[in-house]
């Protein structure tokens, strides 16, 4: 029971602020041409929508990001998995990641314009980028984890290394793999969308700062609600996908409770 | 004829200050075919290791191990380890008769595999339990599970590390059975690893007794109680008392 009452009563704190949003904008406690009512910037949310315009601009911004998510995440699990098996690797490679990682990625979008343009080229390479270190470092921690007696297990078997890493190692490490996508994910949408404000003329980020620009304020927020949403969504999404993929693990956590 | 022969095995580990730990040394060892042996010890005495080796799991660092008469350098189609943990070697994302079906369907594809593992799984008693997974299981069932995966290889040997230690006393009496009657029909030979001197003296026709520091056998003793053997008058039985006396005996004046 309670577990029913919290979403609900947080939701009706949203209705709440939404409310205050409009009331605010009506009444003139805020008296600003940059403050337009919600149900103005439903309105053209609404009208953004029908015409096709922000789908189409919504479409591209997912696409970019998608491509992105594939790409880092391919080369993260490939690389995790690499470092995680050959120790030399780690060792070779190790200090260069770990002097890459901590620049916060906006900061190359810049220096990447200069050499891959401001279209999708740079943009997917920016997300890419964004999403191959968390993946990295959880599909090392997945594969360090793997308990040792199910290796043990395949080779008693007669097993071969290949089979046992696409059959025991990767399933095993899954779980954390799984966590490092879902910080990804969040992140890639962040970045997208600061890509697409910095540099080019595509996508939901560009549409925003031309709003901003055009001081089409209703417009504005309208991008800024479809963002709100298009995030809640993605996570909400992924987190079902990752429990139906992974739900052994999820039933062995109850298990342990 | 000897079916496992371990002869004069030597096992160092690598040590960070100073020379290697030497924790085995020129351990000989043979068990028949046919035979079932327990090896017995306290823990931490280098069971599991000697067991691992023999296994091909853990390569020796010197003299030799040979199963059929042939040198083991890898794990040997003959032999299957049986590992103590059950929670650890069973794969939790496939179902109980996925996880038997894995010692056989690199071989033999898994539609077979799938097939092959239905027969095991009503061998062990767990027929029915297929669609399940490992963790909706007893400890004992997934231990079940865990034997019906090595039968599954239809290997001539089977070795086992404690295998019956993590779940409860009756749960270990059935285990123990159907390990017997697994052992009769296929005529296997068993190199079993324990600690629990009951267990040794009530399955095994021969049990070594290991020293520590480093392993050695210390004594070879023949368990001489007719089969089939009862869970119940067996270890009631004159010769089961005075070699539980002997052999308990020898664990605690070296344990002091």
């Amino acid at each position: 029971m309670r577990a029913a009452s919290r979403p609900s009563s947080g939701f009706l704190l949203i209705l709440g602020l939404l409310l205050l949003w409009e009331i605010s904008a009506r009444s003139g406690w805020v008296d600003s041409p940059n403050w337009p009512p919600l149900s103005t910037v439903l309105a053209a949310l609404g009208h953004d929508t029908w015409s096709g315009e922000l789908p189409v601009l919504i479409g591209g911004t997912l696409w970019r990001m998608a491509a992105g998510l594939a790409f880092g995440g391919v080369a993260g699990v490939a690389t995790g998995l690499l470092f995680a098996t050959l120790p030399i690797a780690s060792r070779l490679l190790g200090p260069t990641v770990e002097l890459i990682r901590p620049i916060p990625i906006p900061a190359v979008i810049p220096p990447l314009v200069l050499f891959l343009g401001l279209d999708n080229t740079m943009k997917v390479t920016v997300v890419a980028l964004t999403v191959f270190f968390p993946v990295l470092t959880n599909t090392v921690q997945g594969v360090r984890a793997v308990e040792a007696d199910a290796l043990a297990m395949g080779r008693t078997f007669g097993i071969g290394a290949l089979r046992r890493a696409w059959n025991i190692v990767l399933p095993a490490s899954l779980p954390y793999i799984l966590a490092g996508f879902r910080v990804a994910l969040a992140l890639a949408l962040v970045v997208t969308v600061v890509a697409e404000m910095i540099a080019g003329e595509q996508g939901v980020g560009h549409y925003l700062v031309m709003m901003q620009f055009a001081g089409r304020a209703p417009e504005m927020y309208a991008t800024v609600l479809v963002l709100a949403v298009l995030g809640y969504a993605l996570n909400r999404g992924f987190l079902a996908m990752e429990r139906r993929t992974i739900h052994w693990y999820f039933a062995l956590g109850r298990q342990s409770d | 004829m000897d079916f496992l022969e371990l002869d004069s095995v030597t096992k160092e580990f690598p040590n960070r200050s100073g020379p290697p730990a030497r924790i085995m040394d020129r351990v000989s060892l043979s068990v028949r075919e046919g035979e079932f042996m327990a090896v017995l010890g306290p823990s931490g005495c280098g069971k599991s290791t000697l067991l691992q080796m023999a296994a091909g799991l853990l390569p020796v660092t010197s003299g030799e191990v040979r199963i059929a008469g042939r040198r083991v350098t890898a794990p040997p189609p003959e032999a299957v380890y049986v590992f103590q943990q059950y929670t650890r070697s069973l794969l939790p994302w496939r179902t109980v008769r996925d996880n038997v079906a894995f010692a056989v369907e690199h071989r033999i594809g898994r539609r077979r595999a799938r097939d092959a593992a239905e027969t095991q799984l009503g061998q062990v008693g767990l027929a029915g339990f297929g669609d399940h997974f490992p963790w909706q299981l007893s400890g004992g069932m997934q231990q079940r599970v865990a034997i019906a995966r090595a039968l599954a290889a239809e290997p001539a040997m089977l070795l086992m590390d404690e295998p019956f230690s993590a779940v409860d006393a009756l749960t270990r009496l059935d285990l123990q059975a159907l390990i017997l009657d697994i052992w009769t029909q296929r005529k296997l030979t068993v190199m079993l690893v324990t600690h629990d001197v009951d267990e040794a003296i009530y399955l095994a026709d021969r049990i070594a007794m290991l020293t520590q520091h480093p392993t050695g056998v210390s004594r070879m003793v023949e368990v001489g109680l007719p089969r089939p053997r009862d869970p119940i008058t067996t270890r009631e039985a004159p010769r089961f008392l005075e070699l539980r006396h002997d052999l308990l005996d020898t664990l605690l004046a070296r344990h002091v």
